[in-house]
């Protein structure tokens, strides 16, 4: 039995939106931008303003982003009150490259134009807004790939399991500051859609990955030793399916008593590896012909039993969406509005704490693994 | 103006076919791929971008967004001005033989290379670091070692490539078939596939995946392919041997560009009006400018000229249409540009790839592609303004006229996936992390 290390939504929502890691919101590229122009034109001199959007961030956050512009200009002394016959035109692009958004200011007049660029980095899209009762709170971003993550010790300690290392943060002031790793040996390369698991029982830390099993503790220091093999490890502590293993080099699973390998598992449901959902017996349940390869189950906040949070191809091809099924009669029945995320699933686990699973998405815009709770709540 | 959006990692359905969203790749499998194009050797840096890094690998390499990052190399240290490097191997690499990467054994093969573009450079060895050192300095070393012409590659008797990427070679019969198999040890995973036959010049729509030349989009595809399209990266552009100023002026007014995209590309590609497209550089727009005959007229007619021979290769029949309309619109202007698939016209039509998407590279090495003596050294990518002024030198020397950037297409059977998140670069079709249908 997993020791549930308790998670307050409050704090977790607090904390790791500072750990994220911000891109600058474009508002704040006003301020230096008019710096820039206004060092290419005579203080007091008139301006007709042109703004052209040749990417497609917000449009609001355009429009606020023109707002604040004007006003930084205006600081700096020049004069765009709009007189018939302004002594320069000044024509604003925000543009983007291979590196992110680019703001291209050209000045023309009297003189050649003259042009300043001002490189941004690129705002994340923002989080997928919440259905109605799913609930997703980031906890951790980070370019490598997160396989899974755990937060312990009275909410100060996430521990992060990326395919060779484990790494700990400690809470201090607010934000999650590195505060130990350990690295894994493995006996084999890493899988290229690497996957794995931790599990904390009892003070003693594990982490399962295909071909190789870790245990060691976190505290009072962050230490793994590994070996070569797969131990089997419980999927969910509350569900009665039996303990599954990696195979080796793969991305999938195996348990007795099932038929074929598979990638995830819920609630006696397997998501073959032969891309259908399936019973132990390998006869496919009907109406998940929609769902991915990546399923989990949480108690439900507003009823009695279980329901499931599935993965599922999105609207657009590059992101996935989430969405809740009760099985009722062996028949899915819809839940919730489905999620859109801002990527491909790349782990949905049953989390530590009851009620939640732990998400990572790799956001198809930045490439960063985002890292998240999942939880449900009731509908309005 | 109208931009187009990133067009890279998207699949155009020529027909719906189901992706990889919300499922997990599948390991195994055989995928059959068949190119129009040939090479001869597997050297890679002679091969196409597809292939290069499949078998050798370099020891950094350039990520989506222009960034240069760990390959071969786990880390380095630029010491003493940019004359010494300090470069940390990663660990456990092998080769496809089983031998393990080590500093003495990428020493003697990454010399070579690097001695072809800095004669005095020296490499000391050391465990799990090279030092690599010069009398001067050595400020783009890090886009050399990011360049397939540094690939850490051994030859065998029994093998004629051994490199430490993805796929081995099992097979190789000269400018025929390639055939490659998983590396089981590759140290960044194992790839999805078993293995992979690529057959060279074929015109075959049969396999797995088969490229789409521009010369044959108007073939019909066979149903529920889809079609893989690479970002623009390859520059079609015309260079000039002393042709006056005011003709490149007079002809760069004439053409136009939207029909030769609307009409030859099939809106696969773009107009080009600067060397490097908008999506790397994001100020390609300021160089836009719509055909004006009648200033196009005013130009040419400033002072006689003898007909213009415009050359082309010859085996290359999209250049050769491309070719023939740029005399049309010349003509329009009063200009004389007579086509030919000879070498030596006073005008030459060329295609230009760009390797990566780190735009500095890509500007210096087209810059040398094109000919053109321009000082590009000064131009640091972190700050656009000096990349778009070189950029600016080169187009107001009127000696190269941008027409097209054109993007790379890949047919794909509805068995062939991948996931769209997967961010190398993206000029090229990441084979290593295609999967197939069992």
């Amino acid at each position: 039995m997993f020791q549930m290390a308790r998670v307050g939504f409050a704090l977790l929502f607090g904390l790791t939106t500072l750990a994220r890691m911000e891109a600058q919101p474009m508002v704040e590229a006003a301020a230096p931008l008019a710096a820039r122009i206004s060092s290419l034109l005579p203080r007091r001199a008139t301006v007709s303003l042109e703004f052209q959007v040749l990417t497609p961030p917000a449009m609001v956050e355009s429009s606020r982003f023109r707002g604040a512009l004007e006003e930084e200009l205006r600081k700096t002394g020049l004069d765009l009150s709009g007189t018939t016959q302004p002594e320069s035109h000044l024509r604003v692009s925000v543009t983007e490259n291979a590196r992110g958004l680019l703001f291209v200011a050209e000045v023309s007049g009297k003189d050649p134009r003259q042009v300043v660029m001002l490189p941004w980095s690129r705002p994340l899209p923002s989080d997928a807004k919440p259905a109605l009762r799913l609930v997703l709170k980031p906890v951790w971003e980070q370019s490598e790939p997160v396989l899974d993550f755990m937060i312990l010790d009275s909410d100060s300690q996430l521990l992060i399991l990326s395919p060779t290392r484990v790494t700990s943060l400690h809470l201090t002031n607010g934000k999650w500051a590195p505060n130990g790793q350990a690295f894994l040996t493995l006996d084999r390369p890493v899988a290229r859609d690497p996957r794995g698991r931790l599990e904390f029982i009892a003070g003693a830390l594990r982490a399962f990955l295909p071909g190789t099993t870790c245990g060691g503790q976190f505290q009072p220091q962050l230490g793994l030793t590994c070996s070569p093999g797969n131990e089997p490890w419980p999927i969910n502590p509350q569900d009665p399916a039996p303990p599954v293993r990696w195979v080796s080099d793969s991305n999938v699973l195996e348990s007795a008593g099932v038929r074929g390998s598979f990638y995830n598992a819920a609630r006696d449901l397997f998501a073959s590896s032969n891309e259908s959902i399936q019973d132990r017996a390998g006869v496919t349940a009907p109406g998940t012909e929609s769902w991915g390869n990546d399923l989990a189950a949480v108690a439900n906040p507003c009823g009695s039993g279980n329901v499931l949070i599935v993965s599922m191809a999105g609207e657009n091809r590059a992101r996935d969406q989430v969405q809740v099924f009760e099985m009722i009669s062996g028949q899915p029945v819809v839940r919730s509005e489905a999620m859109a995320l801002p990527g491909a699933v790349t782990a949905l686990w049953p989390a530590e704490t009851p009620g939640q699973t732990t998400l990572v998405v790799r956001n198809s815009k930045t490439g960063n693994y985002e890292a998240s709770r999942l939880a449900l709540a009731c509908a309005e | 103006m109208r931009l187009r959006a990133w067009l890279w990692l998207a699949l155009s359905s020529v027909s719906a076919g189901s992706l990889a969203a919300g499922t997990r790749p599948h390991y195994g499998g055989i995928l059959t791929m068949d190119l129009t194009g040939t090479f001869s050797t597997l050297e890679p840096s002679e091969l196409p971008g597809l292939l290069s890094t499949l078998i050798g690998e370099t020891l950094v390499r350039i990520n989506s967004r222009g960034e240069f990052e760990p390959c071969l190399a786990a880390s380095w240290q630029r010491e003493a001005d940019g004359r010494r490097w300090r470069i940390s191997l990663r660990s456990n690499v092998k080769f496809h033989d089983g031998e393990l990467l080590n500093a003495v054994s990428a020493a003697p093969v990454l010399l070579a290379a690097l001695k072809r573009t800095y004669s005095d450079v020296a490499i000391t060895p050391g465990g799990t670091t090279l030092v690599i050192q010069s009398a001067s300095p050595l400020p783009d070393l890090l886009t050399e070692l990011a360049s397939p012409r540094t690939a850490i590659i051994r030859k065998s008797e029994s093998s004629p490539l051994i490199g430490t990427g993805p796929f081995r070679v099992t097979a190789w019969e000269p400018g025929r078939r390639l055939a490659l198999a998983a590396f089981e040890d590759y140290w960044g995973g194992r790839p999805f596939l078993d293995s992979a036959v690529i057959n060279l010049g074929s015109n075959r729509t049969s396999a797995d995946v088969f490229d789409v030349p521009f010369s044959s989009l108007r073939r019909i595809l066979p149903e529920a392919t889809r079609i893989w399209q690479s970002a623009p990266g390859e520059l079609l552009a015309l260079v000039a041997a002393d042709v006056p100023a005011f003709a490149m002026q007079a002809l760069a007014l004439a053409i136009d560009r939207s029909s030769i995209v609307n009409v030859l590309t099939q809106r696969r590609g773009e107009p080009a009006f600067g060397l490097l497209p908008q999506w790397l550089s994001g100020y390609e727009f300021l160089f836009q400018s719509a055909p004006d005959v009648t200033r196009a007229r005013q130009l040419a007619s400033q002072s006689k000229l003898n007909p213009l021979a415009l050359s082309y290769a010859g085996n290359d029949s999209f250049a050769r249409a491309v070719a023939e309309r740029i005399a049309l619109n010349a003509r329009d202007a009063g200009l004389t540009v007579q086509p030919s698939p000879n070498s030596g016209g006073s005008l030459r039509l060329v295609r230009l790839p760009l390797e990566s998407a780190d735009a500095a590279a890509d500007l210096v090495i087209l810059t040398r592609l094109l000919g053109l003596a321009e000082r590009t050294n000064t131009v640091d990518v972190s700050k656009p303004e000096t990349l778009y002024e070189a950029e600016k030198a080169l187009l107001d020397s009127n000696r190269v006229i941008p027409l097209l950037h054109l993007p790379q297409l890949y047919a794909l059977t509805p068995r062939v996936h991948f996931r769209e998140a997967d961010r190398g670069n993206p000029l090229i079709l990441h084979l290593e992390d295609l999967w197939v249908d069992p």
